[in-house]
């Protein structure tokens, strides 16, 4: 069943009301959690806090790789529905407009457009990647610019 | 240059020998005879058998204030006074007291008697330093102790600071070499190229001698010749050959052609060798430039910063090494090249022709003195123009990041105003630099037409004369043209030249001030720091400004420590000195027994954890924010630091948790979440000894309690020095020591200061009093701000 020596003694499951509950190793279950990467970019994967509705931590994961399977997918699932970066596969044309600009990509979730409202609104992340914020706070990822196609890397030179 | 040496010698005087002993006779004499000529001297004439000295002090303004050199001594006998010849001298008996004063530059020392006033001296406030020696002298005189150094003064030799060599000032723009060695051999690359460059660039307007004079010329005399009226026709001319002369003359004019553009060619390619090395090089060399200053500004201490402004020192980095880059690849290389063409061309042209040549280099002395003449003003005029813009950018640096208050208190149209009579300044600079190079190039221009003049006319004069042949001459007038456009050239060098020379004067203004927080000499290496802190009778000017005044304080390790006063009791400034912001001024403040001077000063800041009233976040993620003071930080410890601060929680709420960013000031934080920041920063490196300053004088009681909780964690263990205008804030202070005017006036536990009715139980009382006046706040022991708030004594 488990694929790790070490794991944690926590079951996540979903209440009738659709809520994610936590039971920790004592038998005492939080439902309603929220989880939360603490570390987003850095290290996705570690560092995950189950919160509780006012915002106070219950449990930290160090590392997914603690869960068993099962809770690990709960969780997995649980995150993929609250988080909504899309990540850029391909930058197929930016138009200008003065400081804005209108971008159409082609993303994970399918192709999309945005409206960036300045330069400052792309941020490099660590050496490779890149972080988009467009004018509703909606944040786009690049995992790798390096990675990208030609025509992509290329019109990212301008803005990085 | 006598006085310098007697500060030093004063100076050396406060360090006392060895033990405590008395000192003998014998060895105040020394001190006399450490005395610089001709003082020694005059000094020795006054002295009376067996007096013995014991101070010096030179006040250096009469009593019209106007400069004047006295002297004021101070034996275990008299008090004397030399103004001019006249020789003035009181018993130490009549002397009741001896006061030094100070105010906005002007310092008094008087002699009080127990019914009037004996005497005054004026000085400036450059001197207040050795007023107040001879006072202590007196007072410890008076007090009937031994005329020994300073009783209070420790056995401690004072570590000895890195006494780094003084910059030699030469002319700023030569001292960029020392940037420069490091690229020796691509230098010496680019040189050889503009030399080739150079030469080949040399060889076309030599062709066209050979090319009148051999091919041209001879071919037109001879058809000439050949069309002579002696009467021979075409045909008999063509049947003598000048279709074959014709041919041959324009083979020769093929080959001197080519030879022409090969010429050309080489001189085109060595040009663009030329320029790219260098250039490479120019960049290289700015680049260091910026580093230096960079990492020199990282190493002066605090003081320097309090008296400098940001878009001032921005404008250095920035923009004046782009300067000199653009100086040291463009004119730089085009001066080198210009230098080198015009001695060739000169060489060229006397060996073809002296006296041609003399016309043509006559007004070249005219231009080369007018450079000079107008370079002083130039370089002036360029100073003051780069002030100017120091000027906007400091106005820039200034309202940006204030903008909030600028906009509150509706000053937008001020700050505009403000802007354009700073641009005005700019305008003023710019348009008397104008005035002086715009007339400067057209003089130029004019001179070299007259050149080209004289050229002719002595040309002209030579080939009736039958001196020189019209080759020479229209070579001349080829080199001729190139001589003056790289003369001209040269010249517009001038500006360019001091523009780079102004900027690295502002540079080397950076550059050759000297840390005032020097490293140790002999450094001592701190394997771990216990945390007992020692402030031995320690004294701080600021200035003429006493702000810490003999202060000594013991400070067990683990012991938290409240520093209460009023505003300006000098509270930050102690602080500051326990960190090594600024040196004492007299005694010592010591870590586990040893001096902090002897510690280098970064493994000593290590140590050291402060939080401060206003925390700074730098652009960055959170995560790295915290791990500012130890970069190489694990997550978890960056987690667990957030947690004992009490900023987990608020962390995960963000929408990127540790990596989201916060501004230069963490303007999407509030408050108490970035001081919650600064104290997980704190905590992170773990330090031994930590400072609050202030740390909870900016937010409501309610984050406070927050805060509160968070700096209780931190505390545990540490040895604490904290400040707080709230009163409450240190209620689990162990001993509070109250401040007034530099002094320790009060030293103990909350109850026993209140019961004793001091200084401390009138504080007390005034902030329970606005307490009770108002606000709802919660009971608790929380106490409202006092209605002042700290900040000038820093």
């Amino acid at each position: 069943m488990t694929d790790n020596a070490a794991t944690l003694p926590i079951r996540l499951n979903h209440d009738a009301f659709g809520r994610l509950v936590v039971t920790l190793a004592d038998g005492e279950s939080h439902s309603g959690v929220v989880p939360v990467r603490a570390f987003p970019f850095s290290a996705p994967d570690q560092w995950i806090s189950l919160c509780d509705e006012s915002g106070h931590e219950v449990i930290c994961l160090n590392d997914m790789a603690e869960l068993d399977r099962e809770a690990r997918d709960q969780l997995a699932a649980e995150l993929a529905r609250r988080e909504f970066i899309p990540r850029i596969l391909r930058v197929l044309r930016v138009v200008e407009g003065g400081v804005a600009s209108q971008w159409f990509v082609e993303s994970d979730r399918g192709d999309t457009s945005f409206e960036l409202p300045s330069a400052d609104n792309i941020r490099r992340m660590g050496n490779d990647g890149a972080l988009l914020i467009d004018s509703h706070g909606i944040r786009y990822r690049i995992v790798s610019v390096p990675q990208l196609d030609a025509h992509s890397r290329r019109i990212l030179r301008r803005y990085l | 240059m006598a006085q310098e040496g007697l500060w030093c010698i004063l100076a050396a005087n406060k360090r006392p020998p060895a033990g405590r002993e008395q000192r003998t006779l014998t060895e105040f004499n020394a001190t006399c005879n450490q005395l610089p000529e001709p003082l020694r001297g005059i000094v020795q004439a006054v002295l009376l058998p067996g007096e013995s000295l014991c101070a010096v002090f030179q006040p250096d303004l009469d009593d019209q204030l106007k400069y004047c050199d006295g002297l004021v001594l101070l034996t275990d006998r008299r008090l004397l006074a030399k103004e001019g010849a006249e020789l003035r001298s009181w018993p130490l008996a009549q002397v009741e007291r001896l006061q030094a004063r100070d105010r906005g530059g002007l310092a008094t020392l008087e002699a009080l008697g127990p019914s009037a006033r004996l005497a005054c001296w004026y000085h400036t406030v450059g001197r207040a330093a050795a007023a107040h020696d001879l006072v202590d002298a007196f007072d410890r005189l008076a007090a009937g102790h031994e005329p020994s150094g300073p009783d209070h003064d420790d056995d401690l030799p004072v570590p000895e600071g890195e006494t780094p060599t003084a910059p030699v000032n030469v002319r700023s723009l030569f001292r960029l070499f020392r940037f420069a060695r490091a690229h020796t051999a691509a230098l010496t690359l680019g040189l050889l190229l503009t030399l080739g460059g150079t030469a080949a660039g040399l060889v076309p307007p030599y062709l066209t001698w050979p090319l009148v004079d051999k091919v041209l010329e001879p071919y037109q005399d001879h058809v000439k010749e050949l069309r002579s009226p002696s009467g021979i026709s075409d045909r008999e001319a063509r049947a003598r050959g000048i279709e074959r002369e014709r041919v041959a003359g324009f083979r020769r004019v093929g080959f001197y052609l080519i030879a022409f553009a090969g010429a050309s060619l080489l001189a085109w390619a060595l040009g663009w060798a030329q320029g790219w090395v260098l250039a490479w090089i120019s960049e290289r060399i700015s680049a260091d430039l910026r580093n230096t200053t960079y990492a020199h500004l990282q190493k002066l201490s605090l003081d320097y910063f309090g008296t400098k402004r940001t878009g001032d020192l921005v404008a250095r980095i920035s923009n004046d090494t782009d300067r000199i880059c653009s100086f040291l690849s463009d004119t730089l290389v085009d001066f080198i090249a210009d230098v080198l063409m015009i001695l060739g061309t000169a060489v060229v042209l006397i060996s073809i022709d002296p006296i041609l040549a003399a016309a043509t280099l006559c007004t070249f002395p005219i231009i080369a003195w007018l450079t000079v003449h107008l370079r002083d003003r130039m370089t002036h005029g360029f100073l003051q123009n780069g002030r100017a813009w120091d000027v906007v950018t400091s106005l820039l640096a200034d309202t940006i990041p204030g903008i909030r208050v600028v906009k509150a208190f509706a000053q937008e149209k001020r700050e505009i105003e403000r802007f354009r009579a700073a641009n005005l300044r700019i305008i003023a600079a710019a348009d008397r630099v104008n005035r002086v190079w715009t007339f400067f190039w057209p003089t130029v221009a004019l001179l070299t037409q007259i050149g080209l003049l004289v050229v002719w006319v002595v040309g002209a004069w030579e080939v009736f004369s039958g001196r020189v042949t019209v080759g020479v001459l229209v070579a001349f007038l080829a080199y001729i043209g190139r001589f003056y456009a790289r003369l001209e050239s040269m010249s517009r060098m001038a500006t360019s030249t001091q523009k780079a020379a102004a900027s690295s004067q502002r540079l080397f203004e950076i550059l050759d001030r000297l840390p005032g927080v020097p490293e140790p000499a002999h450094p001592v290496h701190p394997e771990k720091i216990g945390g007992a802190i020692e402030i031995r009778n320690a004294s701080f000017r600021f200035g003429s400004r006493q702000v810490i005044d003999g202060v000594s304080l013991e400070v067990k390790p683990g012991e938290m420590i409240g520093l209460v006063g009023t505003t300006g009791a000098g509270k930050s400034t102690l602080v500051n000195l326990v960190c090594r912001f600024y040196d004492v001024s007299e005694g010592a403040v010591l870590v586990d027994g040893t001096d902090i001077r002897s510690f280098p000063i970064a493994e000593y800041r290590r140590h050291i954890g402060i939080v401060l009233q206003d925390p700074f976040l730098f652009w960055g993620s959170i995560a790295e924010n915290i791990a500012y003071g130890k970069p190489n930080a694990t997550r978890a410890e960056i987690v667990a630091a957030a947690r004992t601060a009490r900023a987990h929680e608020f962390i995960l709420q963000l929408s990127d948790g540790y990596d989201s960013l916060v501004g230069e000031r963490g303007h999407t934080l509030s408050g108490g979440e970035r001081q919650r920041i600064s104290i997980a920063r704190a905590l992170l490196i773990d330090p031994s000894i930590l400072i609050l300053d202030e740390a909870t004088s900016s937010v409501d009681t309610q984050t406070e309690r927050e805060i509160q909780e968070a700096l209780d964690n931190l505390v545990r263990g540490r040895t604490t020095i904290a400040i707080a205008h709230r009163l409450s804030t240190l209620h689990k202070a162990d001993r509070l020591v109250v401040l007034e005017h530099g002094r320790v006036v009060e030293v103990g536990q909350h109850a026993d200061l209140l019961a004793a009715g001091g200084r401390y139980a009138q504080l007390y009382q005034a902030q329970k009093l606005g307490q009770d006046l108002g606000s709802p706040e919660p009971p608790r022991e929380l106490l409202p701000v006092l209605p002042e708030r700290e900040g000038g004594d820093a």
